[in-house]
């Protein structure tokens, strides 16, 4: 299929949300082409849904609707339009990319899925959380440090990350106000050439709906262990996991690392 | 009656009590200092998604709409359109 696609096709996917009439961040111009093509599916009387597949002419007007098997519907829109097959006209990239951002930021990838497959657990999630300079000065001392010593995490900066600590749901309202308590604290391991490397133990308590606009939010918990390793003034590196974590009866697991600044 | 009881109560008690605690405490008692630097880079480098879970990016994707039926005036191809709730790149929806 992904053959088919580069081959033959130009591909395309948009998140719904960004083309709400209220407030999407999309232009007006493609929330219209949505729209216009949403029409042009009625018409056709074609099952047109929010999450839907389309198969569109080359100049961009609604053919058809995929419906399973993916495959054939492919097919069958070649054989209709008998496009020349070739390379894909968009080269294939990673679709999961670092946003922008500062040079003195800390980017953090973060993977979560839970430990069954199939359905929600088929494919892991990822969410990138940016802490910028103001925010990464709150999780590192700004004194000197000697092994042994303490300190927690800035409550507001580590909620920014934990609030991301949950499995594949359909529900992606990430808002803090779900964190019932949280703590990541640091120990210092060792100081050497004025590289400090820390330990970081915590956890996480927090009420997460599976389904938007839902009231039935499940429990969610977690144990954290990670690392975190800093020079004076200088962007510091944070690896953090859960070593267990279930949301309701759910399984899953968390890892966070830092990008670094050369690969973003 | 109740008596015969109270030590299990108690202990149910203490159990709950101290199960936050406990849990809390799991991961800090279970991977040593000395080991907790290997031990999380390696559980991260484990948790990163297999290219098996990102054949996603193998299709070449459009960034949006119009450029899309650019794409398919230019190159005269039908074009896939995924409409879905959320990021489908990340696997948030």
């Amino acid at each position: 299929m992904i053959e088919v696609l580069n081959r033959s096709f130009v591909s395309v996917y948009i998140n719904n949300q960004d083309y709400d009439s209220k407030g999407g961040s999309a232009p007006p111009e493609e929330r219209a082409e949505l729209q216009r093509i949403h029409q042009e599916g009625y018409a056709k009387k074609l099952s047109v849904g929010t999450v839907t597949a389309f198969m569109l002419s080359p100049d961009g007007h609604t053919y058809d609707i995929v419906t399973p098997p993916m495959l054939a519907t492919l097919e069958r829109t070649v054989e209709h339009f008998k496009p020349t097959p070739g390379k894909p006209v968009v080269p294939p990239a990673p679709q999961s990319a670092p946003p922008p951002a500062p040079a003195d930021a800390v980017t953090l990838h973060l993977v979560s899925r839970g430990d069954d497959r199939g359905s929600w657990g088929q494919f892991p999630a990822e969410n990138w959380i940016i802490l910028e300079r103001a925010d990464w000065l709150k999780i590192v001392p700004a004194v000197d440090v000697e092994p042994g010593q303490t300190w927690e995490f800035d409550r507001d900066v580590s909620a920014r990350i934990l609030t991301y600590f949950y499995p594949q749901t359909e529900n992606n309202n990430a808002s803090i106000d779900r964190i019932q308590q949280q703590l990541l604290r640091a120990k210092v391991l060792t100081v050497k050439a004025g590289v400090v490397t820390a330990r970081v133990d915590g956890f996480l308590r927090m009420q997460h709906v599976f389904y938007p606009g839902r009231t039935d939010a499940q429990p969610l918990g977690a144990e954290i262990v990670g690392v975190l390793t800093f020079t004076a003034d200088q962007p510091p590196s944070l690896q953090l996991v859960t070593t267990q974590a279930e949301h309701g009866r759910r399984p899953f697991t968390v890892a966070v690392r830092t990008v670094p600044r050369m690969a973003r | 009656m109740l008596d015969q009881f109270r030590p299990r109560l108690t202990l149910l008690i203490v159990a709950l009590v101290l199960a936050p605690v406990v849990a809390t405490t799991w991961a800090k008692d279970t991977i040593s200092d000395a080991k907790i630097v290997r031990w999380v880079e390696k559980t991260v480098a484990e948790r990163q998604p297999p290219s098996e879970d990102k054949r996603f990016d193998e299709i070449g994707w459009a960034p949006d709409i119009r450029t899309a039926i650019k794409l398919g005036k230019e190159h005269n191809r039908p074009i896939l359109l995924l409409t879905v709730e959320g990021r489908v790149n990340t696997g948030r929806c």
